[in-house]
Formats: structure tokens, C-alpha cells, sequence
């Protein structure tokens, strides 16, 4: 059945996981270009100064691109299963139901970590080619949150997108726009690296939202 | 992992997020700017003058009460106005029996500024080696940087690769006059823009601290010693023209000292106990007095050191007045959440101001809850009455974000 679930997840979402695969991949050679061509206007030695110096982050451009690419993910899973009312099916195959949202997250979040996953070790170890390690390092620890905010809003979206009720519908989005704010508030490159606790916590409580929502719907809980 | 189960959670959640959110809202409706006035001690009436801007009026008065024009006010100050006195030729030949001139105060100004941000924040383990008597009068950036936290490391830019033969002679020398490593912190001021270059202050993982420059191309490291003599909480460089001092040092004790050009002795301010954590310093120096003004989150007090003994000469403490926020959270908000803080840039929970004072609010809601529930026939929940008791608002509005009517959970569906 596992198979079976990830098989239907796949058949659905490829489409839209190549093309945010596009996206990251894509992003890898521009951060490269754009650096290799601030390297021939400013020479190598004066740019680092500058980066050390304004604690300049050239990969910032990455920041709200795991944010959307999460929340499409999650919107793209979940809108089609309740506009087509196909989740009632899902929920009736012979399999437990808590199981078959399980697999569902686990297909969504698996591959979202994975591309998030892979292209970041693939930039990451690019930009070393160019840049030292206490640079890169210091720009991956600002960009830990983002990647972090984009897998919270995947199951965020997913537990507002299940949700029956359109008044809690609304509570919930407002709920989730204050947790996804919160990894947005670092201001410098390590501002935020005593945050990532909460991260992982925010992240672990929001696997178990989507939950409640199906309880919700099973149940026929309307108006 | 039961419905009931997560709900509670939610319930939790919604709880900590409008611990934040909420006071947030309140703050921001309510800010206030509560600045206090510029003050700076006369070197001719001694005492302090003010600038007290109030809307749209701005006055220049001393401690008595007594106004004065911008002219009066230059001719005042004139160690703060003596650039716009040579301009008006108004600058007198000497000053309390002593000579001055544009040149002899320039020597001796300085301007130096700490905020607790400087402490809790992270820079990059990169910085520039400047050579210290390269003879130029412009500082010219190095074609590497440096890493000091667990080995001396130059990393060349051109190339991205480790300097093995300068790594290795800098970190020999350090090592060689007893440099333990890891780096607990470095000081310095890696901009090209400044007086002179003094290189780095590195406290090693000893508590010690180590004066580490590039003269001639060679390593210059001396151990300052006052690692022996302090219990060294933070170090911030500074260049005047004087070269009077290295730089400032505040100890774990709450004493501020400046590290002294001869044999880097420490030279204690005579200042009340500061605290690093949470006071905001600044130092404006003139061949007379030393205006040293200490702001702490309750008060500020302006000392005037004499420039040669550095005794108090004068001091002007005044208590700044409660914001309508600091008023009003102790009876509406049991806690609050902060995600930033003025005094750290490093951004994560921290719970703040408890207050007693909030409980009969809370009190009163949990009893409004308790009626609530016997009106609409549903049983009175104690474990929510406990909640909204301890978070007042917060816990109320979480609980009726994910209440759950009675019709609602009629038709209860076990997952399988």
C-alpha cells in the first residue's frame, strides 16, 4: 500500500516537483555567475572585505524560495484531493487512515527535504570552490531557517487546506502566518542560530496539525 | 495520538504565539520615543548644559533652568563647539589657565561607544592583518584574512587557499609566548578608515589577552597581562590621537578600565558598577573632561572625569519616565514573549516581564469561563479554567480559537 500511496502522490505532484527542482537547481548556477561577476568588478581580495565587513549574504536571494516552494508543494497535495472530494476515498482504502496521511506527509515532506537536501550540498560545496568555509558557513546558517520555514509551511498549508470549516480555515491560516513569521526575524547572518530549537520544534508540532484536520473531516464537521 | 490530544496542543500553541503577538500589537499602538536629552559638561560655567527638545521646541539650558541662544551655547561648550568657534573667530586663546587651540583639543578628543548589542552578536571568524608601519598614511587592505578561533589561519582571496608559510610564523609566534587556543574573543577595528593600526586584541582560552600585529611583515605578540589582573568580560578597540589607549575593557565585576599605551596597564574609570548585558555607554573626551554617560534600562547618569586623574568631578543622574506600555502590561499581562531585544541581536523566545499584578485579571476571566460554560450547558473543564488562570487573555483566546461546539463533536469518528 505504501507503494501504492507514493505511486499516486508521484503520478500527481511530478510535474510540479520537477519544476521546483528546476527552481533550486537553476538557483545554483545564477549565485555562482552572480559571484564570479562581483569577483571580476571588485577583485577577489575587496570583495571578501566587503562580505566580512557588511556581513553581505549573496545567497539572501534564496530566502522566501523554500517558503513558496513549501506551500505550493502542500497546496498543489491537498487542494485537488478536496476539490475532486477524493480524500473521502483516500480515507476509505483498506489501509489505516492515520497511516495514509502519514505516507502522504512523508512523500511531501521527503522529497521537499530532499531537493532542499541536495541543492544546498551542491551550492554549498560550489561556493567552496570560490569562498572559504567560515563564509560559506556563516551564509548556511543564516539560510538554515529558510529551508526550515519551507518544509513548516508545507505542513501548514496541508493542515489548513484539510481543515472542513472555512471559519477555522482562517483561524488556522492566521495561526500559521505568525509561526512562518517567526523564521524571518534574523536581521544579520547568526542572529538567528539560537532560534533553531524552536525550528525544529515548530516543525515537529506541525507534522501533527494535518492530523487534527482529518479528525475533523472524517467526523463531517461542518458549519 | 488522539484528537483531544492535538487540540490540546494547538491549544498550547495558539497560547505562546499570542504571548508574542499580543503585546506586540499593544507595544506598537502604544510606542513612545524616550530619549533623554544631550547633555555635556561646560569647561567654562562647570556644569552640565542640555539640549531638551520638546515638540517642536528646542532649548539649550543648564541645570538651573536658565536658556540660553545657539551662540550662547557654542561659546559655552566650546570644547564640543570649537570647529563653528574658529569659524566665528570666537575660540579663546586659553581655558582655565591652560592654552588651547583647534590642533591641542583635536589631540586629545576621542568619542567611544558600547552597546550591549557589541557584546551578544557573531561576526564571521575573518579579518583583515593590516601591516602596522607600513609607512603609508593610508592603510592598505591585505590581499588575505585571517581565522583565529581554533589555529591563526591566513587565507589567501586570490587563490581560496591557507598562507602555510604566514599561518605557520603567526601562529608559532603566539604559541610561542603562551597563546592557548581556542580564541575566546578578538577586538579590533578591521576598517582602513582609521588614525593608525594598532592589529588585534585576542583573549585566549586562558582569559588572557594578546596584543597580535603584523610590523614589517613579522609577527608582534605580547601578552597585555591584563588577563592576570582582570576577569576580562569584553574588549573594544579604540584609536585616538592622542594614542593615549589601546583600548576598553569591561571586567565580569561590572568595573570599565582603558588599556593604557604604557605597558598596557589598566586604568579604572571611576564609574558605579555596569553591567554589561544591559547599559549603554558612551565617552566623549576633551582636553578637560571626560563625559562619561551610562544608560541603564531605568536610568542614566552623565559623570564628568577629569582628562588627567580621571576623578568624578561631576555627576547628573536622571530617571527616565515609565512608557505607557511598561505601565499598563503588569495589570493586563501575566508574561510576555520577545523574539528580539535591544540588547542582543540574536533573535529566539525570551519570556519577560512576570507580573503578580495580572492574576486578578486572569482570575476574572477564568471565572467568565466557568459562567460561559454553565450557560451553554457544557461541563467546566478544569485543566482550562487552570490555563486561562495562569495566561489570562492568552490562554482565553487560544481556547476559543479551537472550541469546539457541542453539535460539532456530535458525531465522533474514531481514526482507525
Amino acid at each position: 500500500m505504501t507503494r501504492a500511496i507514493f505511486y499516486k502522490e508521484w503520478i500527481k505532484l511530478r510535474w510540479l516537483l520537477l519544476a521546483i527542482s528546476l527552481v533550486f537547481a537553476g538557483s545554483i548556477p545564477y549565485f555562482i555567475l552572480n559571484l564570479t561577476n562581483k569577483f571580476r568588478f571588485a577583485g577577489k581580495p575587496h570583495f571578501w572585505s566587503v562580505i566580512v565587513g557588511k556581513d553581505l549574504n549573496l545567497i539572501s536571494e534564496l530566502t522566501y524560495i523554500p517558503l513558496l516552494a513549501g506551500l505550493i508543494f502542500g497546496l498543489s497535495q491537498i487542494v485537488p484531493e478536496m476539490q475532486k472530494k477524493s480524500l473521502k476515498l483516500t480515507l476509505h482504502l483498506p489501509h489505516p487512515e492515520k497511516l495514509t496521511i502519514l505516507k502522504m506527509l512523508l512523500f511531501g515532506s521527503g522529497t521537499l527535504v530532499s531537493i532542499f537536501g541536495i541543492t544546498g550540498l551542491v551550492l554549498y560545496f560550489t561556493l567552496s570552490i570560490y569562498l572559504p568555509l567560515q563564509i560559506i558557513g556563516a551564509w548556511f546558517t543564516a539560510a538554515l531557517p529558510w529551508y526550515l520555514a519551507g518544509l513548516a509551511a508545507y505542513f501548514l498549508a496541508v493542515w489548513v487546506c484539510i481543515e472542513p470549516v472555512w471559519k477555522q480555515k482562517a483561524i488556522n491560516t492566521l495561526l500559521a502566518i505568525a509561526l512562518i513569521m517567526l523564521f524571518f526575524k534574523g536581521a544579520s547572518t547568526y542572529s538567528l542560530q539560537y532560534a533553531t530549537p524552536l525550528y525544529i520544534g515548530i516543525i515537529l508540532l506541525s507534522m501533527c496539525f494535518p492530523f487534527y484536520s482529518v479528525f475533523r473531516f472524517k467526523e463531517g464537521v461542518q458549519q | 495520538m488522539t484528537k483531544n490530544n492535538i487540540r490540546t496542543l494547538l491549544i498550547l500553541v495558539a497560547t505562546a504565539l499570542l504571548a508574542w503577538v499580543l503585546p506586540w500589537l499593544v507595544k506598537l499602538s502604544t510606542n513612545e520615543a524616550s530619549r533623554y536629552p544631550f547633555t555635556y559638561y561646560s569647561s567654562v560655567k562647570n556644569e552640565f548644559i542640555q539640549v531638551v527638545k520638546e515638540d517642536t521646541e528646542t532649548r539649550l539650558m543648564d541645570q538651573s533652568g536658565h536658556e540660553y541662544t545657539r551662540a550662547e551655547y557654542d561659546s559655552l561648550l566650546p570644547m564640543l563647539s570649537y570647529r563653528q568657534l574658529l569659524k566665528d573667530g570666537r575660540l579663546p586663546d586659553s581655558l582655565n589657565r591652560k592654552a588651547i587651540s583647534g590642533k591641542s583639543i583635536q589631540l586629545e578628543q576621542f568619542y567611544f561607544k558600547y552597546s550591549p548589542r557589541d557584546k551578544h552578536h557573531k561576526q564571521m571568524d575573518l579579518n583583515p592583518m593590516f601591516e602596522s608601519m607600513s609607512g603609508r598614511v593610508q592603510i592598505e587592505s591585505p590581499d588575505d584574512l585571517f581565522s583565529i578561533k581554533n589555529k591563526m589561519v591566513f587565507i589567501d582571496a586570490e587563490t581560496n587557499s591557507v598562507l602555510a608559510d604566514k599561518s605557520n610564523k603567526f601562529h608559532q609566534a603566539m604559541v610561542k609566548r603562551g597563546y592557548k587556543f581556542p580564541t575566546k574573543m578578538v577586538a579590533g577595528n578591521p576598517s582602513t578608515k582609521k588614525l593608525y593600526d594598532e592589529g588585534w586584541f585576542a583573549l585566549d582560552a586562558n582569559n588572557q589577552l594578546y596584543h597580535i600585529k603584523m610590523v614589517n611583515g613579522n609577527p608582534f605578540v605580547k601578552n597585555t597581562k591584563a588577563g592576570e589582573k582582570l576577569d576580562i568580560d569584553f574588549v573594544k578597540t579604540i584609536e585616538t590621537q592622542n594614542r593615549r589607549m589601546y583600548a576598553f575593557v569591561f571586567d565580569k565585576s561590572g568595573r570599565l578600565y582603558y588599556l593604557s599605551d604604557v605597558s598596557y596597564e589598566p586604568v579604572q574609570l571611576p564609574i558605579d558598577a555596569y553591567n554589561t548585558n544591559t547599559d549603554g555607554l558612551s565617552i566623549m573626551a576633551n582636553p578637560f573632561y571626560w563625559n562619561v554617560v551610562v544608560t541603564t534600562p531605568a536610568q542614566r547618569i552623565t559623570y564628568a572625569l577629569d582628562n588627567h586623574t580621571l576623578e568624578e568631578v561631576d555627576r547628573l543622574t536622571e530617571t527616565r519616565e515609565s512608557t505607557t506600555w511598561e505601565k499598563i502590561h503588569p495589570y493586563v499581562f501575566p508574561f510576555y514573549i520577545e523574539m528580539k531585544s535591544m540588547y542582543s541581536k540574536f533573535v529566539y523566545p525570551r519570556l519577560l516581564g512576570w507580573s503578580v499584578k495580572a492574576l486578578a485579571l486572569n482570575a476574572v476571566l477564568a471565572v467568565l469561563l466557568a459562567l460561559l460554560s454553565y450557560r451553554r450547558k457544557q461541563s467546566i473543564k478544569p485543566l482550562q479554567i487552570m490555563l486561562v488562570l495562569c495566561t489570562g487573555l492568552y490562554g482565553l483566546i487560544a481556547l476559543w480559537l479551537f472550541n469546539e461546539k457541542q453539535q460539532e463533536t456530535r458525531n465522533v469518528i474514531q481514526l482507525k
